[in-house]
């Protein structure tokens, strides 16, 4: 059962309105104050008990009254109404149309439309007939009816979505319709089957309630598809930073075609496309978000994967000084080419003997090569920095090693002489998967280290990597509104392979954007992904789509989380912070016609078969049975109403009762 | 209800209940009462018994000349000194009862407060008397008490602890007249002014005390109207004002039953109190206060 317009339900908090006037009534019922009861005497016939039952019977007409007219305005209706259940004899037949954006080639969907029609007039005539959408949703298109006439006329309103479609997806959703449909339920499937759209497991196709599967394979033509598969930005060859950028569209099979290439609106460039990858080159972007439209001039039979959108951010590369003793060492090449590989940062390199620690103030963010190279002197300009707010990311070079303690952290450090001697090399065993800095860094298991700093940890630091001999890797250590994330290992591949590691280049960006508070957000996705306003600055805001309509109200701006993202285009997300564009394409895998084969087919047909459960009595589905989706709506509004007229006219008899003369009463 | 008539010169129409529950002040009501009463009585002279002459004596040795009656001594040659009944004044304390259940009543009064204006009276008519007069307020125990006193000052102190009376909880008579017989040395008049609203015996066990002590008692059972002669059409739940008890009563036994059942509990009360040599008198409070009164003049009369 559900509900039209639930909101007319806050109407019940009016039934608190006659139970608390009953409840004064209550308290000053007839009740008269004597001086001495030791001379009365308690009746026999027990009149205020009587009365009572009168008043509660009021009470309760009034609160039925209320909750009736409550239940009236939120107009009530229940779905797949058992009488219609037990109207058939013959089954169920769902019929499910594919409308993936594959099914949208030329003459496909139609093809598609037909078959499903011929589907239809195959069935029982006295079948319950269910015709359900199958894209990037399984969405239920009719209710449950015997009548074709119905599915068919509702067959004219499908078309395909952007969106991509998971057989998996759809076995587990016709399989919790069957659930509470008459049995036997047969699934007619009208698809193009790409081989793209089976589940990596086989078995992930089996359905617990489904007694038949009849697949309707509908042919595309076989003039060859071209399209674009992917957008690249990036700088010129060779340069760390400048205004110009190049941008590199992949295409598939259009050699010869042209390419036309938008950006921020307007077009800039159109190339002749040879096989694989088509360059725009001397591309000036505007500073900030900017909107890259590819679009292969021409047609052919599917349009979808000719235009690809992509987002890119042009800002000057943030400078990150680093500490170094010598700038043309190993340790800060690693560290100066590491930081530039995002794009979004550039080593400044700092000489220790040279460092006036008064720069400090225009900058969030130190690394130093070696934290052993920090004298007392600095040391205290550094803490005052980081107290201050200021980050540093520090590694524990060979000058760490004969301290006893890791400035600025304040760590004690093992001494030399007991520390236990290390065999061979150990490797990360503990990685926090859910820090910021660590999720999505990968291949830290790879790296392997001989010697690290023997740190002793405090309770106030964070080991968020740990070797598999016990030593902490990586250490956060929160001081004031600043923090010291200190690396234990040397950046010197002669005692470990962490700075020739592709982990380390994602740590030091990742740690680097953690540590200066960059965001990362994700801007390409797929149509029909969820988009999460929680990775957005400020975890809420709006959407606009590329219509520029927004997909959220005023409300769910500051409530809502996710957001689908059903059609391709460019996006506009609204933080408290900041304007975001976000790029969203048709899945490349829908470009992929490959169909699944003829007896990879027929396994799918004896498995839905095989894992049929014994029958189930029609409407036994249990609690994580759906609701009957697209079933008949039966409305119960009209029946509150006559409730509603049965309660005014009890209502006003017990009223009169209750207010007629009391001598009358008695 | 129509403002009662008063009409000059008879301040006795002051002490009728629908005038007296407009009056707030105590001691007017007291002194109306008083005088009214002795202009009623026509008998003042008669009450002035702390200035009458008792007795001649043959002058003694070590007596003060100034008592001897020159007269008698011009006349017979003999020194006697005269003697007056005035050094052998009584006192009267006024046991107010301030429970709850006195709340009752009305309109226009109720049975607190009638007992405030009667108890007031009375205090005034001993003060004017030259009596020493005190009183004692209490539910379940004693909540005020006033000792008796002819000082000056004396008759506002009592009558303003008498104004101060409300309705408080349940009515005890053993503790509050326990304390009453530790407290009260010399013997006098004690005037108990309740409902009564108890067992016989327990008010009879509670007196008895103050009987062997001597003290002359005049219980006032003060009830209203509304209890006297009950008028209910219907059935109806009555909550007990002091244990909150509700009974469900039929309106038949209101009628009927109950005066017969309170006239039987007034009768064993007056029994009870006979039984102690005390005085019992039943005060209407829907009646004027003059009768009360009138009935306590003749109860002091009898006693002397």
């Amino acid at each position: 059962m559900g509900f039209v317009a639930p909101l007319f339900l806050v109407g019940l908090l009016g039934v608190a309105l006659p139970i608390w006037l009953h409840r004064l009534q209550a308290q000053s019922a007839e009740r008269q104050p004597f001086s001495s009861a030791m001379l009365l005497e308690s009746a026999q016939q027990r009149v205020h008990v009587r009365r009572k039952l009168k008043h509660l019977l009021l009470l309760a007409a009034r609160i039925a009254l209320l909750v009736c007219l409550a239940i009236a305005f939120a107009k009530p209706f229940v779905n797949n109404p058992p009488a219609v259940m037990a109207a058939t004899e013959s089954g169920t037949h769902l019929i499910a149309v594919d409308v993936s954006a594959s099914m949208g080639r030329d003459g496909v969907f139609a093809d598609a439309l037909a078959a499903a029609r011929e589907a239809l007039a195959d069935t029982p005539a006295g079948a319950l007939k269910q015709l359900l959408a199958a894209g990037g949703d399984i969405t239920p298109v009719t209710a449950p009816a015997v009548e074709q006439e119905v599915h068919a006329s509702a067959l004219t309103t499908l078309e395909p979505d952007s969106q991509r479609m998971v057989f998996s997806e759809l076995m587990a959703a016709a399989d919790r319709y069957a659930e509470v449909l008459p049995k036997p339920v047969s699934l007619h499937l009208i698809s193009d089957f790409q081989r793209s759209a089976m589940p990596s497991r086989f078995a992930d196709l089996g359905t617990r309630h489904l007694s038949r599967l009849i697949l309707h394979r509908v042919e595309a033509g076989v003039s060859p598809n071209r399209g674009i598969e992917f957008i690249r930005s990036g700088l010129p060859g060779g340069a760390s930073e400048g205004q110009q950028r190049i941008v590199e569209v992949g295409v598939v099979g259009a050699a010869g075609d042209t390419v036309e290439l938008r950006l921020n609106g307007e077009t800039v460039a159109r190339e002749t496309a040879a096989e694989g990858t088509v360059k725009f080159g001397q591309i000036l972007p505007v500073d900030g978000d900017n909107r890259v439209e590819a679009r292969l001039l021409g047609t052919d039979a599917y349009a979808a994967d000719d235009i690809r959108f992509h987002v890119f951010e042009q800002v000057p590369p943030q400078r990150i000084p680093v500490l170094t003793a010598d700038q043309r060492g190993l340790g800060f090449t690693y560290l100066a080419n590491a930081l530039a590989s995002g794009g979004s940062f550039a080593a400044l390199p700092m000489r220790v003997s040279e460092f006036d620690p008064r720069v400090l103030s225009r900058y969030r963010l130190l690394l130093v090569e070696d934290l052993g190279v920090i004298d007392a002197t600095l040391e205290a300009a550094l803490t005052e920095w980081i107290v201050a707010g200021g980050q540093v990311l520090g590694f524990a070079g060979p000058r760490t090693a004969s301290l006893e303690r890791l400035p600025v952290g304040g760590q004690s450090i093992v001494p030399a002489a007991t520390r236990a001697r290390q065999r061979g090399f150990a490797s990360p065993a503990r990685v926090d998967g859910n820090h910021p800095l660590l999720a999505r860094t990968e291949g830290w298991f790879n790296a392997r280290f001989r010697e690290v700093l023997p740190l002793q940890v405090g309770d106030n630091d964070e080991t968020l990597v740990t070797l598999d001999n016990g030593a902490p890797l990586v250490i956060e250590t929160p001081l004031g509104r600043g923090k010291l994330l200190a690396v234990t290992a040397t950046l010197h591949d002669r005692s470990n392979d962490f700075p020739i590691r592709a982990v380390f280049v994602g740590f030091i960006v990742e740690a680097a954007r953690y540590l200066t508070g960059t965001s990362n957000l994700p801007r390409a996705f797929a149509a029909g992904e969820w988009f999460s306003l929680a990775a957005a600055p400020g975890g809420a805001g709006q959407v606009l789509d590329p219509d520029g309509n927004p997909l959220l109200s005023l409300g769910g701006t500051a409530r809502v989380r996710q957001v689908r993202l059903r059609q391709p285009g460019i996006y506009s997300v609204y933080t408290p912070n900041k304007e975001y564009a976000i790029a969203v394409n048709t899945d490349v895998r829908e470009s992929q016609f490959v169909t699944v084969d003829e007896q990879v087919l027929a396994d799918w047909i004896k498995l839905t078969t095989a894992d049929v459960a014994s029958p189930v009595v029609a409407g036994g589905g249990g609690a994580a049975a759906p609701a009957a989706p697209g079933s008949k709506m039966l409305e119960l509004w009209p029946w509150a109403l006559l409730l509603l007229v049965v309660l005014v006219i009890s209502e006003s008899l017990l009223g009169n009762a209750h207010f007629a003369p009391q001598a009358a009463r008695e | 209800m129509p403002a009662p008539e008063i009409r000059p010169g008879r301040p006795q129409d002051l002490l009728r209940p629908e005038v007296l529950a407009s009056l707030r002040n105590l001691e007017l009501v007291a002194r109306a009462a008083v005088d009214g009463l002795r202009a009623g009585l026509h008998r003042s002279p008669e009450f002035g018994f702390s200035q009458e002459f008792a007795e001649y004596r043959a002058y003694a040795e070590g007596d003060d000349p100034r008592f001897i009656d020159w007269n008698v001594y011009a006349r017979t040659d003999r020194t006697v000194v005269k003697r007056f009944l005035g050094e052998t004044n009584s006192h009267l304390m006024v046991l107010l009862d301030a429970s709850a259940s006195m709340g009752f009543g009305g309109p226009p009064l109720t049975k607190l407060r009638y007992a405030q204006f009667l108890a007031a009276s009375l205090v005034f008519l001993a003060a004017r008397q030259h009596d020493a007069a005190g009183c004692m307020l209490f539910d379940e125990r004693v909540r005020d008490y006033c000792p008796p006193s002819s000082r000056t000052g004396q008759l506002h102190r009592v009558l303003h602890a008498i104004d101060a009376a409300t309705p408080g909880i349940g009515t005890r008579f053993d503790r509050p007249f326990e304390d009453f017989s530790a407290k009260s040395i010399r013997r006098g008049l004690v005037a108990v002014i309740s409902d009564f609203y108890c067992e016989p015996k327990e008010l009879i066990e509670s007196a008895r005390p103050l009987a062997w002590q001597g003290q002359d008692v005049i219980l006032f059972q003060v009830l209203d109207a509304g209890e006297l002669e009950p008028e209910f059409d219907s059935n109806v739940l009555l909550e007990d004002l002091e244990t909150g008890a509700a009974v469900e009563v039929a309106a038949e036994y209101m009628r009927h039953v109950y005066p017969d059942r309170l006239r039987a509990h007034i009768d064993e009360i007056k029994h009870a109190a006979a039984g102690i040599g005390a005085d019992h008198v039943l005060v209407n409070s829907s009646e004027s206060l003059e009768e009360a009164l009138r009935r306590y003049l003749l109860f002091r009369r009898r006693r002397q």
